[in-house]
């Protein structure tokens, strides 16, 4: 009789533990996350850059790796916005002047949010510069 | 060898005052706050594109849902799957007109101004009344800032009543965007 009311104290705090951690669970750090797709600028807008298609919300969320070239930087107050093969608009968060000018290639990681039809670009999220 | 000149001169000015017309901005910012003596929860999305036509004096902004970055992992998600549906319903868009008194074409600083429009949010669109600040600069870049109220219940957003005094009926909005 012991044993079992040990078993489900046991059981009720790891429970409890578990669902404390998920609370808890800062939100993804992309730098350490595997990308689910890896690929360049011009493939990822001729698959998504035309709006919301049923293929995009498979992309929705996911740490996307993408290389291009610059076409556009926006600074703004609280994070950089460079767009690459004027189509996929990336916001990085830096503190300082970005190490890179228009026309530079650039390997970007991060979350697919969605398809901005108002600019036409495919949006990333909590971007890191990879290369 | 003047023709060719002139015509280059005159598109210049033609693309010139385009350019002048239609402002934009990738980088406008949103945040929301929901506030409670429980808990407050709050995000923020650095990614709002937002388009500003001065001559005829519309404001636009669309904001992807899935952009808005959360403190914690599970209130994004929670956010995204079971209160904006971000999946079926990705962005929030606003449009608006700006009254006829406020020149952006000269530096000035607009305090209060009311702006009619529209508001899609969760597949709902209802008119809605902004107050923002507007401030036309030296070199006719604007910024633009807004807080306003909105009511969950009004854009169909359920609460379930087991959370209902963690979140709060009336989330306040706050909008601030630069053009150049």
């Amino acid at each position: 009789m012991k044993k079992i009311l040990i078993l489900v104290v046991v059981a009720l705090l790891s429970a409890t533990g578990y669902g404390y951690y998920l609370f808890q669970k800062p939100s993804k750090d992309i730098a350490t996350t595997k990308p689910y797709l890896s690929t360049i600028a011009p493939q990822l807008i001729a698959k998504f850059g035309s709006g919301q298609t049923s293929s995009s919300s498979e992309l929705l969320s996911k740490v996307i790796q993408v290389s291009g070239k610059v076409t556009d930087i926006e600074k703004g107050k609280e994070s950089i916005i460079i767009v690459l093969n004027e189509g996929i608009k990336c916001e990085i968060i830096l503190d300082k002047n970005p190490p890179f000018v228009k026309g530079d290639y650039l390997t970007v990681k991060g979350i697919f949010s969605g398809f901005d039809d108002m600019f036409n670009e495919i949006s990333l999220t909590k971007c890191y510069i990879v290369l | 060898m003047k023709n060719k000149l002139l015509i280059m001169l005159i598109t210049i000015t033609v693309f010139g005052a385009f350019a002048q017309n239609k402002k934009v901005t990738r980088t406008g910012s949103v945040q929301f706050l929901s506030k409670t003596p429980i808990e407050n929860i709050a995000a923020q999305n650095n990614q709002v594109a937002s388009i500003l036509l001065v001559n005829e004096k519309q404001i636009a902004f669309n904001v992807l849902m899935k952009s808005f970055k959360f403190e914690k992992a599970l209130m994004e998600e929670h956010f995204n799957e079971k209160y904006v549906h971000s999946n079926k319903f990705p962005a929030a868009k606003f449009k608006g007109s700006i009254p006829p008194s406020v020149a952006l074409d000269k530096a000035h600083n607009y305090e209060g101004v009311e702006i009619n429009g529209q508001m899609l949010f969760h597949g709902v669109k209802k008119p809605l009344i902004i107050i923002a600040n507007i401030e036309v600069k030296e070199d006719l870049s604007i910024s633009f800032s807004s807080s306003f109220n909105l009511k969950l219940e009004d854009y169909d957003i359920k609460v379930p009543s087991l959370v209902k005094d963690k979140i709060s009926e009336q989330i306040k909005i706050s909008v601030a965007t630069n053009y150049k």
